[in-house]
């Protein structure tokens, strides 16, 4: 264990690695959107539950309009580094965090910031799918009507394009005033992903969107995945190296609250630098 | 909406809902405190001596030596001050004034004979001026006396003696009318004067002198009747002064001054300092006022007393801090103004033990039926919705209940007895067992059930010997609990159980006799009393004793949850 | 051993059983032979139809004259009524809210701090608070009644003007401002608030003059049924806000919404069931309770004057049949005995269809799973 951890601490410590990979990906992207800052990075970031350092010393970049996938074995620290990046960990008691996570630039966890914009810019979709005890409207419209009296007929346009980027408006349009809990898991998930994308946020994160689902229903998930990638910055934590491999452009892996090694998914997938990810990704652990 | 006034208003919450919690501790701190500090004043209070005199006559206690060096210095303290009225009280202090009296009334008689031509002269008139004429001589006789008289009672009122004074001029009205005979006599001897001529003469040459004696003496009434009621204040403050006055009440309360040191203070300005008196008014009518003590016997001997009183206050009743821990063990005396509350702790300890005894059992039982033998469905659907709505039946139907059925129809006691209040206990605090019992049960693992299953024994045996045994703390704790609300219920032993007064019952008188309990005494105390104003130092401590002992069943369940809770973190 | 041994050891089981089911069936029995026994008792006072009549339409009660009885309960029933309504007012939202207060705002030390205070407050036995509502609380209402009631109505004022403040601001702004962006709230919020506290001021103001003649009346009894219907209130609406998931409260913190938000939109709506069952349980223990009104309620037989008048004494449906039952069950059979045996009747149905309404409303929802 010592021996190991030693042996991918200088990864992860290494500052220079990050913006360098960031550096990458501009120089390769192919399509022709001008490159652009990270739209998440972290620096030195720790997250301790009490005395116990769940994350140590994360330093990466989330490529703005790319998908970003974490992955790791149970207990790696990759959900609770997600679930920083909205400030989801304020409602965990004795967690504190040191470092910094800036979201374009302004520091995540700053005094003063506005913790309620902050998760509207950095929506959310949980590991099991959590509609509202409401009609499928109302749990579009929820994030919105939150922001002030609306017209109707704007809130119905909201709706509409928000379950259609979704892709569920042609499944659920002719019953939109009926219970969201009468859907089905996988309909339910692509329910809060609408209503997470109701409110027009920049990054959304993704917090094993589908383990909770079956074959058919994370096959049309990933789809949406890949559909949305571009327009927004996408961070998904997974179990699921094969759906790590299939809809991310990054992959990050972490083990024992170390970022051992991020970069390309393609790179990462094909030829691992680090023993740890290899043995991972092979299967010989986690 | 605005960003911001949804923080304000989502600050504003959160201000509101911790406001809500503050004002949720200020009232159990609002209700706890008084109960708890003036509770604990029944045991723990700055008592004078007569309590001691109260504990040591008639609870059987034997006078320490500090309560005899007490028993002495307030009793010299108080001759110091008995000394002052008896002073006051005297016929000596009026000795003086009544020699005066004397002097002029026999003087006024002597002097009768200068008027004898004119009474003579005035006996000749009709009857009906003759009267008239006769008291208008007879009023410059006794004018003298007149003007002595009133000196005297103005003197005595003011420098003592008004007692000895009245007392003196009971004897008076005849010694007038005597004087009325001599004078009759000396002023009609051979003048051939029938009777009635005499008679008129006896009555009318004194007329005036008795018409002034009874302004005198209504006058000392008045000032004397102020005093009595100073004299009954301060009987209240100190006692009945000696042995004989006091074997002559037949009231406990009357027999002993105040025991604690706060009414003592009370009694002193309410009813000493200051006096109810009855007064006429204009119209005749009686009406009672309040004066001050000092104003009105300003300047006199009273006012002296009452100086001695207000100066010798400690020394004649010699405050103390004393426990009283007898509060708990001795029985009541006299409506609890003296004595403690032993049968209702007992009674209540009795009523609450039939009652556990009755329903631990059953619920258990009820509980074990549900949790290892029910199989879900209708009947056992309906069974759990019985329990549910007895637990929400009003705890005075209940009382109702054990009053048709079990007395007035089953007639397990002739009347209200302990045995009739336990059994309408049990059965309410039969559902709260129950279900905290099935809680316990049903927090047993089952690997126990099935390691007791693999091992070869049958369900009874498993329940018996693995479930019941891991269960039984947790049951203990809904049990102690029920038991907390059994000792604390008060309707449903109104008509089954309780009674205002008695003593603690034995064993054997369980199953035929009423009892006095904490609940119902305290309602009793509290709304029926005659004196509340006395025994409310009784009244808090029975509420805090009720307190304290459903507390503490709760707190003691509390902790013993709280180490069950430990216990299994710690497996 | 053998088959007989395994036959007896069945047998034995089976009584056990038995036995077990028989005792469980108490409470089914005992249900039973209360109604049986109270109806029985009252039968022969609704027998009568006259009195009947007069029993839900009168208000003339004198059960113990023996030429011309009279039964009209019904001020009887409006105390109860009144009282319940007035602890109702004060307890469910302070119940609700310090509910709130302690499983979603509170740390969860103070929440573990306050979980023996609400469950000590429980336990107080019912005559110890009708003690401090005669003994304490009556002559503090006596003598200073008017500053008291001021002070509460400043408590109340204030947070609600403040609250209310915002709300109409934001309302009148975005109805004068439609269009614009931003719109100056202040304008609108600071004058109304002003006005609010000014009344609410004004309102203390006349409290002030206020003079209660009898401490034992239906605000008393009401205020201390509401402490006595919190910790029901309290205990159980906490544990229906426990059982809405974690996750529910996720999902909408990640959209956007401050805490006060989630609260209404979310988690109450959620738990809302168990609220009212909590809210039914309150008010069931505030109906039924005896001691309560009995001491503190002034035990007038009249409808206050105004009839929303709290500062006037009532007579209740439980402190009646307390207060009047020792003088009645020497002669039992009198017309006294059975017409106080038709109140506790009633008052037994209303606790029933309570129950059931609570029972109904608990069972009939169910909880998105955790």
């Amino acid at each position: 264990m010592e021996n190991s951890k030693e042996k991918i601490s200088p990864l992860g410590r290494d500052a220079d690695r990050a913006p360098s990979v960031c550096a990458d990906v501009k120089a390769r992207r192919t399509d022709d959107t001008p490159p652009s800052e990270p739209a998440v990075s972290a620096r030195g970031f720790c997250v301790n539950y009490g005395s116990f350092r769940a994350v140590k010393n994360v330093d990466m970049d989330f490529a703005r309009g790319r998908v970003t996938a974490i992955i790791g074995p149970s207990g790696c620290g990759k959900s609770t580094f997600l679930r920083c990046i909205n400030r989801m960990n304020d409602f965990v008691d004795g967690c504190t965090t040191s470092g910094l996570l800036a979201l374009d630039g302004v520091n995540i966890f700053h005094k003063r910031l506005d913790v309620v914009e902050l998760r509207r810019r950095v929506g959310m979709v949980f590991q099991r799918p959590n509609p509202f005890p409401k009609s499928i409207y109302d749990n579009i419209a929820y994030g919105v009507r939150l922001r002030g009296r609306i017209a109707r007929s704007a809130l119905d346009e909201i709706v509409e394009s928000s379950l259609r980027r979704a892709a569920l408006w042609d499944e659920v349009k002719d019953r939109l005033s009926s219970s969201a809990l009468g859907l089905s898991g996988g309909q339910q998930q692509r329910l809060c992903i609408a209503r997470a994308l109701a409110v027009k946020p920049e990054v959304l994160l993704m917090d094993e969107p589908c383990s909770a689902l079956d074959p058919k229903s994370t096959a049309r998930v990933e789809e949406l995945i890949g559909a949305l990638s571009g327009d927004y910055t996408i961070a998904i934590v997974t179990h699921n190296m094969q759906q790590a491999s299939r809809v991310s452009d990054f992959t990050a892996f972490f083990y024992e609250g170390n970022l051992v090694e991020f970069g390309r998914t393609s790179d990462i997938f094909t030829n691992p630098k680090c023993e740890a990810t290899n043995d991972y990704i092979t299967g010989r652990f986690g | 909406m605005k960003d911001s006034s949804r923080k304000l208003l989502d600050k504003s919450f959160t201000a509101l809902a911790t406001f809500t919690l503050v004002m949720l501790g200020v009232c159990v701190a609002a209700f706890l405190l008084p109960i708890i500090i003036r509770g604990a004043g029944a045991v723990v209070f700055k008592a004078t001596v007569e309590h001691e005199k109260v504990l040591c006559e008639n609870f059987g206690r034997d006078a320490s030596e500090a309560d005899e060096a007490r028993f002495a210095s307030t009793n010299a303290a108080r001759e110091k001050f008995y000394a002052l009225t008896d002073a006051y009280e005297s016929a000596a202090a009026a000795e003086k004034f009544a020699s005066d009296i004397d002097a002029l009334r026999s003087a006024s008689t002597a002097g009768a004979a200068k008027y004898k031509e004119r009474i003579c002269g005035a006996l000749k008139l009709k009857s009906s001026e003759r009267a008239a004429k006769i008291r208008e001589i007879s009023q410059k006789l006794w004018s003298g006396y007149a003007d002595t008289l009133a000196r005297c009672v103005k003197e005595s009122e003011t420098s003592g003696g008004s007692y000895g004074l009245e007392k003196f001029l009971d004897a008076e009205a005849d010694k007038l009318s005597a004087a009325g005979k001599e004078i009759s006599k000396t002023l009609t001897e051979g003048s051939g004067a029938g009777y009635s001529a005499r008679s008129a003469v006896a009555r009318n040459s004194v007329h005036y002198a008795l018409g002034k004696l009874e302004e005198a003496k209504s006058d000392l009434a008045e000032t004397n009747a102020a005093y009595n009621v100073f004299k009954s204040g301060v009987r209240e403050l100190l006692g009945p002064r000696d042995a004989l006055e006091k074997n002559s009440l037949n009231l406990m309360r009357q027999k002993y001054g105040q025991t604690r040191y706060e009414n003592a203070k009370k009694i002193f300005s309410e009813d000493i300092e200051t006096l109810t008196l009855t007064q006429k008014d204009a119209s005749g009518a009686e009406k009672s006022v309040r004066v001050s003590a000092r104003e009105k016997f300003s300047g006199t001997p009273v006012e002296k007393m009452l100086d001695t009183l207000r100066a010798d206050f400690d020394a004649m009743l010699a405050p103390h801090t004393a426990f009283y821990w007898g509060f708990f063990t001795d029985n009541p005396a006299d409506a609890n103004i003296f004595g403690g509350i032993f049968p209702m702790i007992v009674g209540t300890f009795w009523l609450t033990l039939g009652a556990m005894l009755v329903a631990a059992p059953l619920g258990m039982a009820s509980a074990v039926y549900f949790s290892e033998y029910a199989r879900g469905g209708g009947i056992t659907g309906f069974l759990r919705m019985c329990v549910g709505t007895l637990a929400g039946v009003p705890s005075v139907v209940f009382g109702l209940f054990g009053l048709a059925f079990l007395i007035n129809t089953l007639k397990v006691s002739d009347g209200k007895s302990v045995l009739a209040g336990s059994l309408t206990l049990a059965l309410l605090i039969l559902p709260t067992i129950i279900r905290s019992c099935e809680e316990a049960l049903k927090a047993v693992p089952n690997s126990y059930r099935e390691a007791a299953g693999a091992l070869g024994a049958t369900k009874a045996g498993a329940i018996l010997t693995v479930v019941l045994p891991a269960a039984l703390p947790s049951m203990l704790t809904g049990i102690i609990i029920s038991m907390g609300r059994a000792a604390g219920e008060t309707a449903p032993i109104i008509f089954t159980a309780a009674t205002s007064t008695g003593l603690a019952l034995g064993l054997g008188e369980l199953f035929s006799q009423p009892t006095t309990a904490l609940p119902w005494n305290i309602y009793n105390i509290c709304s029926e009393h005659e004196m509340a104003e006395r025994v409310g130092h009784v009244q808090y401590g029975m509420a805090l004793t009720l307190t304290a002992i459903v507390l503490g069943l709760n707190l003691a369940a509390i902790i013993l949850r709280m180490k069950l809770q430990r216990k299994l973190k710690n497996r | 051993m053998g088959g007989g041994g395994s036959f007896a050891q069945a047998f034995c089981a089976g009584a056990g059983r038995l036995l077990l089911f028989c005792i469980t069936a108490l409470p089914t029995v005992a249900i039973v032979f209360m109604i049986f026994f109270i109806a029985g008792e009252a039968v022969p006072f609704f027998a009568d139809l006259k009195n009947t009549a007069e029993f839900f339409s009168g208000f003339e009660w004198r059960p113990s004259d023996s030429h011309a009885p009279h039964f009209g309960a019904l001020s009887i029933f409006y105390g109860t009524v009144m009282v319940t309504l007035g602890s109702c007012v004060l307890a469910v939202p302070a119940g609700i809210v310090a509910a709130v207060a302690l499983s979603e705002i509170s740390s969860p030390k103070i929440s573990n701090a306050f979980k023996p205070v609400v469950e000590l407050l429980a336990a107080i036995p019912s005559v110890v608070y009708g003690f401090f509502a005669l003994v304490v609380f009556a002559p503090l209402l006596q003598e200073n009644g008017g500053v008291l009631l001021a002070v509460a109505v400043l408590l109340i004022a204030f947070p609600a003007s403040v609250v209310a403040a915002m709300c109409l601001g934001e309302l009148a702004a975005s109805v004068f401002y439609k269009d614009v962006r931003n719109p100056p709230v202040k304008l609108f919020s600071v004058p109304i608030g002003a006005l609010l506290m000014a009344l609410g001021l004004f309102a203390a103001h006349k409290m002030l003059s206020v003079e209660i003649t009898s401490g034992t009346n239906a605000l008393n009894a009401s205020v201390i049924l509401a402490v006595m219907a919190l910790p029901t209130i309290v205990s159980l609406s906490q544990d229906a806000l426990g059982s809405v998931g974690r996750d529910m409260r996720e999902g909408s913190f990640a959209l956007g919404a401050t805490r006060a938000e989630t609260i209404f939109k979310v988690v109450l709506p959620c738990a809302k069931s168990g609220i009212a069952v909590a809210v039914i349980l309150g008010l069931m223990r505030v109906v039924g309770e005896t001691m309560v009104v009995w001491m503190a309620s002034g035990n007038a037989l009249k409808i206050p004057e105004p009839f929303y008048n709290f500062l006037e004494p009532v007579r209740t449906v439980t402190a009646t049949i307390a207060g009047e039952m020792g003088e009645a069950d020497q002669s039992t059979g009198s017309a006294r005995y059975h017409v106080l045996f038709a109140l506790s009747f009633c008052l037994l149905m209303a606790s029933l269809i309570f129950n059931a309404a609570g029972q109904w409303i608990g069972g009939g929802f169910k909880l998105p799973k955790k």
